[in-house]
């Protein structure tokens, strides 16, 4: 879908900070147009503090903005193309809906038949019509958060920017949403950057991902891409369920390093490793497989257990597994092939290039 | 960004041009003068002298108009809390129109001058016959002080979570156990601030004291029955303002440190 | 062991504890007004009330310019006066509300502190500088600028109104500051997000969010106004004579059923407008401070 060549935004090497604390290091990023870009990290780690330099609320320490090609770094906000959610909504309470739609569009004095038009249109597109003119403290989490979402768009901005809108909302609720900005999010076609600390939330909405942690941007890419081949240990436990092995490698052969860990021996794709270096192996449950007989084939890497924990999961099942050398793996099985019962002697295993070496 | 500095700018000039200038002006005349050496008012500097503090604490009727602030202050503050605090809570977790109404009734001397409770009480005493005291006086601005402690309270009443008190009467204790050992704990620097924003309001009261008192002045109202009079009081006055300044200066900005109050 | 908490129970509870406070109200407050009123429909007489009803007193109050001046005097020099507070007082508090909340806090105290002197006091002290004898004009006098001292300045409308400013400022400020403080900075952001500028940040969201101060104001500083007599009968003169100091001529001199009559009439007003407002923004405009 995104075509590299058309960046819409550019942020070069930007650094912000506020007092003694760098609440951004050297962040570079390339948005593409018309995509869904998801910002994720733990609290903290900077996302809002991007999202807000780039909106033209805080200003950068240092690096720049480009839009389009154009330097917008000095831009107030008001110039800027740009348009945020805000992570509390900030919805006006002393307005309606309406007058909390139509407000962009009057303070640029736009035509009073024009901006009604244009409201409706946008709460048509938000399904919120019916509630126009409501006062915005009465409605429910789910509708002011439609109501801060059409005072944005109204403004057909380049980027619609996103700060957690949904944090507020309960599960059921954020889950329901996530179609909906899914559908609208095609429907308006525009580019979106959207912050959240919760990876599920960041699986579902992105086209891509990008990894924040402690002000630094780690890994930007396709979701799929971050999931399977993450940089770091930390873009490896965050985004999805992982079991981390740390390995010091031996002996390195035909494109295959090999090490040990806790007593076991685990081969992996070389990484350009040098014999005596530790990494870190990272290993999602859905990779690992368990059965009664050892697997057959040399391009394994096999360790042998009693299964300790069954957790039942709907389609599937995790099976944690208590290893020969005391340390407990977790694994997903399907769950019509779940098949194994706490106490039961099995193997685990995974194929080589499963294992996703990690240097930090 | 020019603008806006331009704007800061007369912001702060504004600000201390008024506090600074109108505000603290009068205030500024008085501390300074209760010092000038001329047994009365008058605009020139003749000297520094602290005869004026020494003639104001052994004046009979200076030092017991104080006290009898002092008295009047304290026992319409303690009354009216324990006669207050109960209301405040109906008020607040009531529901429904009879709460609606008898919060009317409890707020209307709140929303009146207070001449009209000084006049209405001043007619109340004489036709019952009721010889006046420090006592009618205290009880008049009980009547003011009521309305006025719950609209102090109720607004920090309305952020406690009464799921706490219904989780402790469930664990056995009492009404009573439950407002002293779970309630008062959480709203107690709500009760203090109330109490001291009641304690000043009575102290300084003038127009209830003044239809209200018997042959016992307070201290605003001797300040009012000889200010116009005699030429050569307004030296004592200035010198009594000037310790009250510093004292509740001090007191105030003890309390605010302890953080005992929460006065915003 | 769990006690009885049954409904009838916990109503008998809640009855009896606001009994004492009802109980007080009612006897201190409400039944001396009934006296008042009752008195203010009968004969005038001095020293002495004579039960006979008549509308004598209301008949004289609504004819006589004497006394409908003074009334209609009042709510002028309130009004004004209110008006001049909240736009003296305002930028007062919109900025103390932009500095960093503990100098904001310091400079309320700040405020504070000339409210500890009794306003009579403080009063007293404006004349001194005010006044006939006082600073300006003898400053004026010494200057040349002038060669009689300015008399306008004081015992006049305009001393009545400068003064109730310098009396109330404080208990303006105060509100408008906690408001202020209390609007979310997230809303200024969004404002400005969604393109607008300064001004009219200012006018489409702080204004209208400062209504509940503006009414707190009105509760604490414009009613309780309309019956000050010290400041008036200290200052004003004939220009700024009010209806509190006509209520305590009459009282002083005795003369009850009249002055009694005066009372009800500023009691039905203030009432009337406390009551209005209170329909019509809820309680929730008295807690406000
Ligand atoms: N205005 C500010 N002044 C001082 N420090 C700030 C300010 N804004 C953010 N910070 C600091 O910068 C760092 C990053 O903050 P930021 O709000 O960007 O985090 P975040 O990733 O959005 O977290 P969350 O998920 O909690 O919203 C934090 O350490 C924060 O304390
Ligand atoms: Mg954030």
């Amino acid at each position: 879908m995104a075509k590299s060549a058309d960046v819409i935004l550019r942020v070069d090497r930007v650094s912000k900070r506020f007092g003694e604390t760098w609440a951004l290091r050297d962040v570079s990023l390339d948005v593409y147009r018309g995509e869904l870009l998801v910002l994720l990290g733990p609290s903290g780690s900077g996302k809002s503090t991007l999202l807000r330099i780039i909106a033209g609320l805080e200003t950068a320490t240092s690096g720049r903005l480009y839009m389009d090609g154009v330097d917008i770094t000095d831009l107030p906000p008001y110039k800027r193309d740009t348009s945020m959610v805000f992570q509390h909504l900030a919805l006006f309470p002393h307005m309606t809906v309406y007058e909390n739609v139509a407000y962009g569009l009057k303070i640029r004095g736009v035509p009073k038949e024009e901006i009604d038009r244009r409201v409706d249109e946008v709460l048509s597109l938000v399904r919120i019509r019916e509630l126009r003119d409501r006062k915005v403290t009465k409605l429910s989490g789910g509708q002011q958060q439609r109501v801060a979402i059409a005072r944005s768009l109204i403004l057909r901005p380049k980027i619609l920017l996103l700060d957690e809108p949904l944090g507020a909302l309960d599960l059921k609720l954020r889950k329901e949403l996530h179609i909906e900005l899914k559908r609208l999010h095609e429907e308006v076609g525009n580019t979106w950057i959207f912050v959240t600390h919760d990876q599920e939330e960041a699986l579902t909405l992105a086209d891509r991902i990008g990894v924040m942690n402690e002000g630094r941007l780690i890994q930007v890419g396709e979701k799929w891409d971050v999931y399977d081949y993450p940089k770091t240990r930390f873009v490896a436990e965050f985004i999805g369920e992982t079991n981390m092995f740390t390995v010091s490698i031996d002996d390195i052969s035909g494109g295959v390093a090999t090490g040990s860990w806790k007593g076991f021996r685990v081969s992996f794709k070389d990484g350009g490793f040098r014999p005596g270096e530790t990494i870190y192996l990272s290993v999602r449950p859905e990779n690992l497989h368990i059965s009664k007989e050892p697997p057959r084939g040399e391009e394994y890497n096999v360790f042998h257990g009693v299964v300790d924990v069954e957790v039942f999961r709907g389609s599937y099942v995790i099976y944690h597994i208590r290893l020969d050398n005391g340390e407990v793996i977790r694994v997903t099985v399907l769950s019509k092939d779940a098949e194994f019962d706490p106490g039961d002697r099995v193997y685990v295993y995974w194929r080589f290039d499963k294992g996703v070496p990690l240097r930090e | 960004m020019e603008t806006s500095r331009l704007l800061k700018i007369a912001l702060v000039a504004y600000t201390a041009f008024t506090v600074g200038f109108f505000i603290y002006l009068p205030v500024a005349v008085i501390i300074v003068y209760s010092f000038n050496d001329v047994p009365f008012f008058i605009p020139e500097w003749r000297g520094f002298t602290l005869e004026w503090f020494v003639k104001a604490f052994t004046r009979r009727d200076v030092v017991t108009s104080l006290w009898n602030s002092l008295y009047i202050a304290v026992f319409t503050t303690a009354v009216s809390l324990a006669l207050a605090i109960p209301p405040t809570f109906y008020v607040v977790r009531g529901r429904g129109r009879v709460k609606d109404l008898y919060m009317l009734y409890l707020m209307l001397p709140f929303v009146i001058p207070w001449i009209i409770i000084g006049v209405s009480l001043y007619i109340f005493y004489w036709y019952l016959g009721i010889e006046k005291s420090l006592l009618t006086a205290a009880l008049g601005h009980i009547v003011y002080s009521i309305p006025l402690i719950v609209t102090l309270l109720a607004p920090r009443l309305y952020s406690l979570d009464p799921d706490i008190e219904r989780a402790s009467m469930d664990l056995g204790a009492t009404p009573w156990q439950t407002f002293r050992y779970v309630v008062f704990p959480q709203v107690f620097p709500a009760i203090v601030s109330a109490a001291i924003i009641t304690f000043i309001w009575s102290f300084d009261n003038f127009v209830i004291s003044y239809y209200t008192l018997g042959g016992e002045l307070t201290w605003p109202v001797w300040v009012f029955s000889v200010i116009g009079k005699q030429r050569n009081i307004f030296p004592v006055v200035m010198a009594v303002s000037t310790v009250i300044i510093l004292v509740s200066t001090v007191v105030i900005a003890y309390i605010v440190k302890k953080g005992y109050v929460d006065i915003l | 062991m769990r006690r009885p908490t049954g409904e009838s129970l916990q109503r008998l509870r809640i009855f009896l504890s606001n009994l004492p406070a009802s109980a007080y109200i009612f006897i201190m407050f409400y039944v001396s007004i009934g006296i008042l009123i009752a008195i203010s429909f009968t004969v005038p007489r001095k020293y002495i009330v004579e039960w006979s009803f008549t509308l004598e007193n209301y008949v004289r109050i609504f004819t006589d310019p004497r006394f409908l001046s003074p009334i209609l005097n009042t709510f002028l020099i309130v009004t004004v006066a209110t008006i001049l507070l909240i736009i003296v007082g305002f930028p007062i508090a919109y900025y103390l509300a932009r500095v960093n909340p503990n100098l904001g806090i310091k400079l309320i105290f700040f405020l504070i502190i000339p409210v500890e002197v009794n306003y009579l006091i403080r009063v007293y002290a404006w004349r001194n500088i005010l006044g006939e004898n006082g600073f300006l004009n003898s400053l004026l006098l010494s200057l040349g600028v002038i060669d009689k001292p300015l008399t306008f300045l004081f015992y006049s409308w305009f001393a009545v109104v400068i003064v109730l400013i310098h009396e109330w400022l404080p208990y303006v400020v105060i509100p408008f500051y906690v408001n202020l403080v209390g609007i979310p900075r997230q809303l200024y952001e969004a404002a400005m997000d969604l393109g607008a500028n300064r001004w009219q940040i200012f006018r489409s969201i702080t204004l209208p969010l400062v209504k509940p101060a503006v009414l707190t104001v009105l509760f604490i500083v414009f009613i309780p106004s309309l019956g000050e007599f010290a400041i008036p009968s200290l200052v004003g003169g004939e220009s700024g004579i009010m209806l509190g100091v006509l209520i305590d001529r009459y009282l002083s001199d005795f003369r009850l059923a009249f002055g009694a009559a005066l009372s009800f009439i500023l009691l039905l007003v203030t009432m009337g407008l406390s009551i209005l407002m209170i329909k019509i923004f809820g309680y929730e405009a008295l807690y406000q401070r």
